[in-house]
């Protein structure tokens, strides 16, 4: 069994040196959506974008945790990995806010690689879900707009 | 963009696919390609249940919902399969877009369609044989 321990800054040092970082949390694009309580049931208190994207990147940041540390236990399991692995850094860089680094644990690894395989695809299924979960919490129509395309184009990846 | 007018471009967005669909369909032989008939049919049926959906979001607004336009400019010709596939995707990928920016737009059950609408277009393109993307409906992202 093995861990992996991912640390924010090292992947998404380029949207900070580009400029680019959309700094969705705080976007300007639109201004912040009134909820739409469900009937029946007390208005619950949005989530500033704040938090939402930091969930969002924390649960990024765990997915990414596991399947390096799946690469660590099963090397053969690597080039398959890669793509995935671009995939969330492409988002993280998105995600990034300058703040202060995240150091998140995945899970130990088995030695059963079809039970470690269907555990990264379980997985990447739920953090598709948490990713949608932050679009529709999202204030910021931008913020929504990117959690949602994310949400997508892991679910996109999960097509056999 | 208010979340009406996304509702309605989205909704002449969906006027565009079905049609864009309907020769896609007609070029997609069911015995010689069964995969692709079926992807396209189902992809095809996908656009005209949203299409409905959005008819009657909007009617639940008192707001008239967009008329289909006449005709839509087609591709010139769809001769082959991968043809076929690639116009299908651009149907896709216009979808994506249209239903992100819905998602920008809205709130509630309203974004709520548009994140799980974009999700589905995401995967058509991949049933279609297209590409994975980073940011599908974003690309302005990558």
């Amino acid at each position: 069994m093995s861990t992996s321990r991912v640390l924010t800054s090292r992947r998404t040092t380029i949207s900070l040196v580009l400029g680019t970082p959309l700094a969705l949390a705080a976007c300007e694009l639109d201004p912040p959506a009134a909820p739409v309580p469900a009937a029946g049931s007390p208005d619950p208190e949005p989530a500033p974008d704040t938090e939402v994207a930091a969930a969002a990147r924390k649960s990024i940041l765990l997915m990414v945790a596991s399947l390096e540390a799946a690469t660590v236990t099963h090397p053969r399991l690597g080039p398959g990995l890669r793509p995935w692995l671009a995939l969330h850094a492409a988002h993280l860089e998105v995600l990034e806010d300058g703040s202060a680094e995240d150091d998140v644990d995945a899970a130990p690894v088995v030695d059963d690689l079809p039970v470690v395989r269907r555990r990264l695809l379980a997985e990447e299924a739920a953090l598709a879900t948490r990713l949608a979960d932050g679009a529709r919490q999202a204030a910021s129509g931008a913020l929504a707009r990117a959690l949602a395309s994310m949400s997508a184009a892991v679910r996109q990846r999960l097509v056999p | 963009m208010s979340s009406l007018a996304a509702l309605q471009t989205t909704l002449a967005g969906e006027h565009a696919a079905i049609f864009l669909y309907g020769d896609v369909g007609a070029h997609t032989s069911q015995s010689r390609e069964p995969e692709l008939y079926s992807v396209v049919s189902a992809l095809y049926r996908a656009h005209r249940a949203r299409r409905d959906q959005l008819r009657l979001f909007l009617a639940d607004r008192s707001a008239t919902p967009v008329a289909a336009e006449p005709t839509y400019d087609l591709p010139a010709s769809l001769r082959t399969s991968a043809a076929v596939r690639s116009q299908a995707q651009r149907i896709e990928e216009r979808c994506a877009e249209a239903y992100a920016a819905l998602v920008a737009d809205t709130i509630g059950p309203d974004r709520d369609w548009a994140i799980s609408a974009l999700s589905e277009a995401a995967q058509a393109r991949i049933l279609l044989g297209g590409r994975h993307q980073k940011f599908p409906g974003a690309p302005e992202l990558s």
